[in-house]
This record gives C-alpha cells, structure tokens and sequence, in this order.
C-alpha cells in the first residue's frame, strides 16, 4: 500500500494540520516506510474476534454510579485558561468565508 | 527541614548548574511544601509526570501548545497521592505528549542520563526516571503506553512499573492512546516503586476502564520471595541480533532467580512480530483522536486567523515533528477505505498477541526478557530515523497490547550503562511481578530474599 | 404523475434527563452560557466519559415504544471532526453497533393509514451551540448543552408525501411525549428532525440520488420544504439533468430551499470504537421489565376510547393528542358524564379555556370530576349550555363548584313558563316584521326571535323552552 504526496495532502487537511511543502516530502516517505512495516499484517490471514478489547480482562459495568453524579468542580474559572473569552462565551474567528468586520 | 524541602533545595540548586538535567519543566515553591504529613507516603516527595494534571503547578505535556496551561481540575493519581501525605515536589519533562521513546520530543528541550549527560533517559517518561535516578526523590509518576515507564527505567538503572490495564485510574491522565495508557510508578527501589503503585491503584468510578479489583498490598509482594515459581523464557525476545553484553546479563539475572528457588522453562509467543505492527496503527490511530482536542478554543496557546479553519491549522502547526506524524499515520489508518486493512486487522493482531499471553501464562507464573534492545543511546542517534525508534519499543509495547503488567528492574550495566530486565505476569498478578523483581533486586545487592 | 418521491427520516431526540449523557452536568435550555460544563464536557485534556444510566433507560424505553429490537450489547463509536462546538473533536456515539433496530411505526395518513420501518435507534452526546451573532466577526461557544444526551432514530426510506411524513412526525412526537422521555420542543430543539428525499420513476425498484434536508424546526415547515424539494429535483431530471447528493438548508423565512454548497468539504467521520467506555449493556431483564412498564401508546389508545366509548374517530383522535387530555376526558366519563358530551366539552369548552389562560391540561384548575358535575347540570336543564360555559371560566377562576356559582351568579335557566310567556310576548310584540315575515313560511326568521328572547332574559332561558313557546304562539 504506497501513500502518495496526494494522500498526503488529504489526510493533513482532515487532521487540521498546516504542513509546508517539504514537510509534506518527509511525511510521504516516513509514511510509506512505516506502513511498509505495518504491510506485513495486512498481508497475514488473520483469524476474525470478536473480542475488541482483550486489554479488559474484568467486568466493567456499563453505566456509571450515583457517586459520579457530582461533577467534577472546575478549581479555576473558565476565563482564566480560555484564550479568548468574552461574555461568558468560548469566542473563535468566524467560519471561512463571512468576513471579519461584518455582524452576521 | 522536612524531606521535601530537601529535596526541592536540591533539585533546584542541581538543575539551575551545569548539571542540570532538565528534567522538570515546573517546580513547586516552598510555600507548597507546607502539606499535612500525614498518610502512607506522608512527607515524601513524588515528581510527577507533566501530562498528569495538577492543581497549582501548570500541565504542559511537554508540549509548546500548552506553554504555561493550568488544569482547572486533578487527576485521581494526583489526589491519591496527596491523600496519602506526599508531596508534589514537580511536574518532569517527557516526550511531547507521550510520544516518543527518548524525551527528545520534549518541547522544551531533552532531558539528560544522569549516568551520562551525552545520552537520552528514555522516553516518554524521561524526566521522571532522570529524577529518580539521580536521586532528586525516591518516586515518580509515570505514564506507559507502549514502555513509556519501562524503558526509560532501564536507561535510567531505577525501577519502572506498568500495572494491569485498567489497575489505576487514567482519569486526569492527558490521554496518548486510551486503550494502551496506564500511569505507571518509578521508584529506586521495587519497593518504591511498588509502595507507590498501591497507594495511586484501585477503582475510580470517573474512569469507566478502570477495575472494581481488590489492591493487594504491593509492599509486601516485593519481599515474598520467588521459591517454586515457573520463570518463562520467550524465545522471541532474545533474537539472534540482541546485543550479547544484555543477553549475558538477562542470562545472569535468570540464574540468580533459579539460585533463589526459581524454576525456568523455555516458552514461544509466536504472535510477537505482530505487536509493533499492531502497535504503531492503533497507538497513532487512538491518539490522532484523543489529540483533536487541541484546536485553541478552550484552552493552550491559539495562534489566531482570519477564520476557524486558518486558526486550527495555525494553533496545531505548533505541535513537533513526532506528533505530527503519529497524527498523521493515526488519521490514515483510519480513513475511509483503509479502516478495515489497518486498523482491522491491527485489532486481531493485538487480540492473537493477549492470546498468545493467556496460553502461556497456564504454563508458567511469569516471563522475564530484556526491557530494551540497547542500553540508553546517545542524543541525536535516532531523531532522523523514526522507524528504528519505533522498533526498539519491541519487547515493550506487547503488554501494553494485553493489558498484562510488566516492570523493569536494574540487572546490571553495560560499558557502564544502566540495563534493565523486564517481568511480565497475567493480568491483575502484579504480586508475582513484584516478587520477582524483588528477589532479582535483592540478590544483585548481595543479600538473599 | 410518474414521479414518485421516497423519503426517510432522521429525528434527534433529547431525552429529558437530570445529567448529561457523559457526565454529571445539569442538562438545562436557555442558561447563562458555559454555567453547566466540567471537565468531561468541556473535553479538557485527560477528562473521561462515564454513562448515565437514566439516559439508558430512557433510550430503550423509547425503542420498545417504536416496536424495535433492543440489543443487549451496543458499542459506543467516536465520531471524528472538527467544530468550534464540539469540544473533544469527535462525537461519542453508536456507529455499527447501535442500541436497537428493527422496529415500526404506524400513522394515520391523510390518505389512510401509513407503516414506517425503523432501520435503527442509536444513542449520542449533543454538540454544544454556535451563536453568529453575538460577538460581530466572530463565533461564540456556549458548551452548557455538549453532552446532553440524544437518541437518534433513523427510518426506512418507506415514506411517500409530505403530508404523510408531516403525519407520521406527529404520531412519533406524539409517542414520545406519552412515554415522558424528551419535551419534544422542536423550536427549543429537543425535537430536530432531517429529511433525505428522493425521486424515481413509479414502479421502479432502484433509488434515485437524495437530497438531505436540515434545519427545520416545524412539522410544517419539513412538509413544505419537501414539497418544494419534490419539485425542484422532477424538474431537473424531466429536463435531463442529474440530482447531486448534497445537504440543503431550510430557510424558514424565505420558504426556500437552499444549498449548503460552499467550502464543505465531504466528512470522513473515521469512526472506530470509543476505547474509553466498556459496551453498553442492558440486560434482558432490563428490557423486559422496561417493556412491560411501558404506558398505553397513543393509537392503542385511541383505538380503545373509540371501541370502550364509542367516540367517532375524529373525537378519539383529539382527545389522545395527549395521555393528559386522554385521561382527563376518561375521568370525566368516569365521574359519569355522557361520553359523547364528555368528549364535546374536553375538546371544546376545555380546550379553549386552557388556551385562553396559557394553561395545560396537567395545570388547569378544574378537575375532571367538577367538570362531569357541571355538564350533568347541563344536560338536566338547570343551566343553559352557553351559561355553563360562563360557569367554566368562574370555577377555573375561583375553584368552587359548579351548582355553588350557578347559585351564587344567579345563572339558573329560566323555564318557568310565566316568566318565559312574558319575554316572548314582548319580542312578539316589537317584532311585527319578523313574527310576519315567519307565519308567511319563513320559518328560518324562528332563530332571530329565539335570540331576542334570550337577549331580553340575558341568556338565562331555556332556549328549547323558548323555541317551543315561540313556535305555538306563532301558529
């Protein structure tokens, strides 16, 4: 399975990351190298399991007990660690396309 | 002056010198050493891992984009810890985000080998191995998602546990990958080490992974002793290239649990070459996930733009190198059209590497195999190639697959070099882990259990 | 027409819990911003999601409700994108192990009844809200309703008019209101509902690309919105052009339908399995005891007021439009009022009562039993059935019963005969026109002095009397 610069470039965008052209060349190539690696699973016959998880080796209830109920309380308040915060709003640039200086 | 303050002097007086290892990105101020002593770790000082998050001292994960971000909350182990009377003495440098195997990742800087300055600590948990092995305190925090705990231990010659999946509360823990995490303890000694573990370990209902399982008392397993317990050997982690001067000093280790009352018996875990494939598809699938959000809404450093979509390319462009790729492999692997192939089948190929695990372990009480392929390697060795960094994670990132515990104990040094051996048990026996390294501790001390 | 369209649906439900799907927040509409958030809900780096289990309840509990199977073992799924209001960058939720499948609804029509099938019900946090115009230039985030929890259920494409799914909508909400799961407000957004809509040739298997429909908050307005939709996407292909699958926005405003083409890039959700939560579970056991403690359903309801009251369909259908109004007609009729009265003064005299003082049927202050009271005195004639009305209004004012402010009001109908004679010979009398124009066959002009008896007895004679009276003076 080869990662083309394209592939790239598409994933980059999904994850929201900016990346510089040569940067997009390494990523490319550490990319194929790794998946070359990862290949030699793909290329087994695995057996299907239904187990997803065989990290959890106990039963673990499903829903959460009254003793959670309680949210955890916030020690400092929003505005202290918010970089923009205004009116008790979490405030971010407007989507692309609606221009800076106009109120919708 | 209590120990704490000792030990905050100390710290302060080495780090700010020219040995100075950087190993903690914040420290606390004298004024919040004044702590009721009282509890099982009453007094002492803990460092604690910087993606754990505390109250009072800033939450960084080694990373620029949460330069100077303080938690508005804490996590379990934090308040488990100061429940118990300990003190936390500083929050240690680590791989951005826990990714990365040599604390070169840091985004403020590497941390050094205090056995040798022009070497890594290991990764990710590299401050907090640094701070006990140079003798900053006798404990730390640590978190180990593919050997993040263990194998800076073995670099760092202290001792390094990863308890069962699910044994301690990953609540409050900056999550890398979540099905892989588990905060981890350091100590100098195993019973450091193992004392720590059970104040920090039992259920938090905050944490839906987490076990209702009983803690024993992991002190006293330390001292249990080894007599009549089955030692496997995995053939696959002693490859033919595995460096001779480690392997004579697993050999060594071995022998003395034999001299101990040990029995050894040759076992196969056949699904061993699956694991680092495996590993490096969920691990980076997991965490392109638990990263998204960094974005600069709510919190860390915004680097603002015209529009949303500029200010989260801008505000993630600050994330390092490792992390931009693992996001990136992450986010491959499970895109439309190659979910199935990689991260699929990456799934089965963990779930045959627990099998493989369970089998064995109806043979024998635990396995013990190198930590790591090399002792600690010098600064720079592997930052251009990432795929030998992530190979040498092999013997590793197997029990992080499981869920099973694994712990390293110092068995020696290697052209003076820390080496350490590695115990794995079957899920939730860490007393069986804990006496192993216990007996391997003692009797490299000279002392009989 | 040789177009036929086929339409599914997808609703969000918010399940009306105290806490958060994932968290113990307080879940509340119309707060002060960012009041109700924690760590877990603000998706702050290392919090993690514990389920609550009212959520749970409520979710199967509304998938017994639509007929559906609930499966014991479900997996959570993270949905992955990046929105200023969705805090952790995915969305928790249930991709390819949902809660239950399988189910049906069935609706009456307007063209008769109608059957959808119900592909799937699966649980899911809310995002939190995007205001545009708050800060100018900017977005602002309110996170206080980022993990309440929604149930969303997902239709057959089984649907084949606007009008139809405007039906079926209601009988859903309807559903949902009587199993007391979510308030059901579509402008508070506790109700949205999603169309995707298609059209092919009639008689074909295959289906034709679809369109998808978002940001309605109306049963009316989905239905208009599909009408126009419906039209658009016949006129392009009658014209040989090709529909493009895309989402399209409702502006209610304007009543058009407007594409959401501009920079959307197609989302690749890469779900996978939520590795922070274990499988939800729910026991048979669970299930069973939920299915059993399931309340009568809006048309197993109806059906039974028409069979046990024999109501006429149309009085069976009002009067179920709520279990509240279904059982405050069944207690009337239980305090021994005539059913059909029963029926007439629920829907009627009621009805507008409740309306005119911004009550409901659970908050109005008359009781069943006072109202039963108050039509027996009607239908024995001690009060006219437009004074009743007036003896309504005063027993919701003041809360007496009715024979006390009849009393007290002096609303007694009038049918002494002495009194009754003496109105009708004075209206005889100032009436010559009319009294001439009704012996000459007019019989219609009966009605005019009918009411000008009642006027000079302001309203208090028996208007049966008075006709009678009228009628064998008259002859």
């Amino acid at each position: 399975m080869s990662v083309t610069h394209t592939d790239v470039v598409k994933i980059a965008a999904l994850a929201r990351l900016e990346l510089a052209e040569e940067e997009l060349e390494r990523l490319t190539s550490e990319l194929n190298g790794i998946l070359g690696h990862v290949d030699q699973l793909t290329s087994l016959d695995l057996a299907e399991t239904s187990d997803l998880t065989p990290q959890i080796r106990s039963p673990l209830p499903a829903t959460r007990p009254a003793s959670v109920e309680e949210p955890d309380a916030l020690t400092r308040p929003l505005g202290s660690f918010a970089p923009d915060w205004r009116e008790n709003f979490f405030v971010v640039p407007p989507p692309p396309g609606v221009h800076r200086e106009e109120p919708e | 002056m209590s120990d704490a303050r000792t030990a905050l002097d100390r710290i302060t007086q080495m780090e700010d010198g020219p040995e100075g290892l950087n190993a903690f990105l914040a420290l606390a101020t004298p004024g919040d050493l004044d702590v009721r002593a009282v509890g099982r770790l009453a007094g002492v000082p803990v460092a604690v891992k910087d993606n754990l998050s505390t109250a009072g001292l800033p939450t960084t994960c080694g990373s620029r984009l949460l330069e100077g971000y303080q938690a508005p909350y804490e996590a379990t182990v934090v308040r488990r810890l100061r429940d118990a009377g300990a003190v936390v003495i500083g929050k240690t440098n680590l791989d951005e985000f826990g990714m990365g195997s040599s604390t070169e990742n840091s985004g403020f800087g590497p941390t050094l080998n205090p056995h040798d300055r022009s070497r890594v600590p290991g990764g990710s948990s590299g401050g907090s191995a640094a701070a006990v092995a140079a003798g900053y305190t006798t404990m730390a925090l640590g978190s180990d998602t593919g050997g993040s705990v263990r194998q800076p231990a073995s670099f760092c010659g202290v001792v390094g546990i990863k308890p069962t999946y699910g044994r301690v509360s990953r609540y409050g823990l900056v999550a890398f990958a979540s099905s892989l995490d588990q905060v981890g303890t350091l100590g100098r000694t195993v019973s450091d080490a193992a004392t720590l573990l059970g104040v920090i370990a039992g259920h938090d209902p905050r944490d839906a992974t987490s076990a209702d399982t009983p803690v024993p008392d992991f002190t006293s397993d330390a001292g249990r002793g080894v007599e009549g317990m089955v030692v496997g050997v995995p053939a696959e982690y002693f490859p033919d290239a595995l460096d001779p001067a480690i392997k004579e000093l697993i050999d060594k280790a071995l022998a003395r649990l034999v001299g101990a009352g040990a029995r050894l018996q040759d076992v196969s875990l056949p699904s061993t070459s699956f694991a680092i494939p495996s590993y490096y598809v969920l691990a980076p699938a997991e965490a392109s996930s638990n990263l998204a959000r960094f974005d600069g809404v709510r919190f860390g450093v915004r680097q603002s733009g015209p529009d949303i979509a500029s200010m989260y390319e801008r505000t993630r462009a600050v994330f390092g190198d490792e992390v931009k790729r693992r996001i990136m492999l992450g986010t491959y692997a499970l895109s439309s059209g190659y979910y199935d192939e990689y991260y699929g089948t990456a799934q089965r190929a963990r779930s045959l590497v627990a099998q493989d695990f369970a089998g064995v372990f109806e043979q024998v009480d635990v396995l013990f195999t190198p930590t790591a392929p090399t002792p600690a390697f010098a600064l720079g060795e592997h930052t251009n190639d990432p795929l030998a960094m992530y190979l040498s994670d092999a013997f590793t990132v197997t029990a992080n697959l499981a869920g099973i515990p694994a712990m390293s104990v110092p068995v020696g040094e290697v052209d003076g070099l820390p080496v350490g051996g590695q115990v794995l048990a079957p899920w939730w026996h860490e007393s069986a882990m804990l006496a192993v390294a216990g007996a391997l501790e003692a009797s490299l001390a000279g002392s009989a259990p | 027409m040789t177009w036929e369209p086929v339409i599914g649906i997808e609703i969000h439900v918010q399940l009306r819990t105290s806490a958060k799907l994932f968290c113990g927040n307080a879940t509340v509409f119309g707060d002060e911003p960012n009041k109700h958030v924690c760590p877990v809900c603000l998706g702050l780096p290392g919090a993690l999601p514990t389920t609550n289990p009212e959520a749970v309840a409520l979710a199967v509990r509304t998938a017994l409700a639509l007929d559906c199977t609930v499966h014991e073992s479900s997996v959570w799924s993270r949905k992955n994108y990046f929105y200023p209001d969705l805090p952790k960058g995915y969305q928790i939720t249930q991709f390819d192990r949902p809660l239950a499948t399988a189910g049906v609804v069935d609706f009456d029509g307007p063209e008769g009844e109608g059957s959808v099938r119900i592909r799937r019900i699966h649980m899911e946090e809310d995002a939190g809200k995007s205001v545009h115009d708050r800060v100018p230039g900017s977005t602002a985030v309110d996170l206080n309703r980022a993990g309440t929890p929604l149930v969303e259920v997902v239709t057959e494409p089984d649907l084949r008019t606007p009008a139809d799914v405007r039906a079926f909508l209601g009988t859903l909400k309807r559903t949902l209101e009587y199993i007391d799961v979510s308030d059901c407000n579509m402008e508070e957004a506790s109700l949205r509902a999603d169309a995707n809509v298609s059209v092919r040739r009639r008689g074909s298997e295959t289906l034709g690309t679809k369109t998808e429909i978002k940001n309605v908050n109306s049963f009316s307005g989905i239905e208009r919105a599909l009408d126009i939709e419906i039209a658009r996407q016949i006129d392009v292909l009658e014209q040989g052009g090709t529909i493009e699958q895309e989402s399209l926005l409702w502006d209610d405003h304007r009543g058009e339908v407007r594409s959401m083409r501009s920079k959307e890039e197609s989302h690749d959700y890469r779900y996978f399995p939520e590795p922070d939560l274990p499988p939800l579970s729910v026991s048979a056991a669970e299930i069973e005891a939920a299915r059993r403690a399931l309340p009568e359903l809006p048309r197993a309801r109806k059906a039974r007021l028409e069979a046990d009251y024999s109501l006429p369909a149309y009085d069976a259908e009002v009067l179920t439009q709520s279990a509240a109004t279904a059982d405050y007609f069944e207690g009337v009729v239980g305090a021994g009022a005539n059913t059909k009265t029963a029926s007439n003064w629920v829907m009627g005299a009621l009805q507008a009562l409740i309306n005119e003082r911004g009550d409901d049927v659970h908050t109005v202050p008359v009781r069943p039993e006072s109202l039963a009271r108050l039509i027996a005195l009607v239908q024995d004639g001690t009060v006219s059935d437009s004074a009743a009305k007036k003896v309504l209004g005063f027993m919701a004012d003041g809360g007496g019963e009715a024979m006390e402010i009849i009393e007290a009001k002096g609303l007694l109908q009038v049918r002494d005969d002495g009194r009754l004679a003496d109105w009708v010979e004075a209206v005889v009398a100032e009436s010559p026109d009319e009294v001439a124009r009704y012996r000459s066959g007019e019989t219609r002009v009966l009605g005019f002095l009918v009411g000008q008896v009642m006027r000079r007895s302001q309203g208090q004679a028996d208007p049966r009397r008075v006709n009678e009276f009228l009628v064998e003076r008259l002859s």
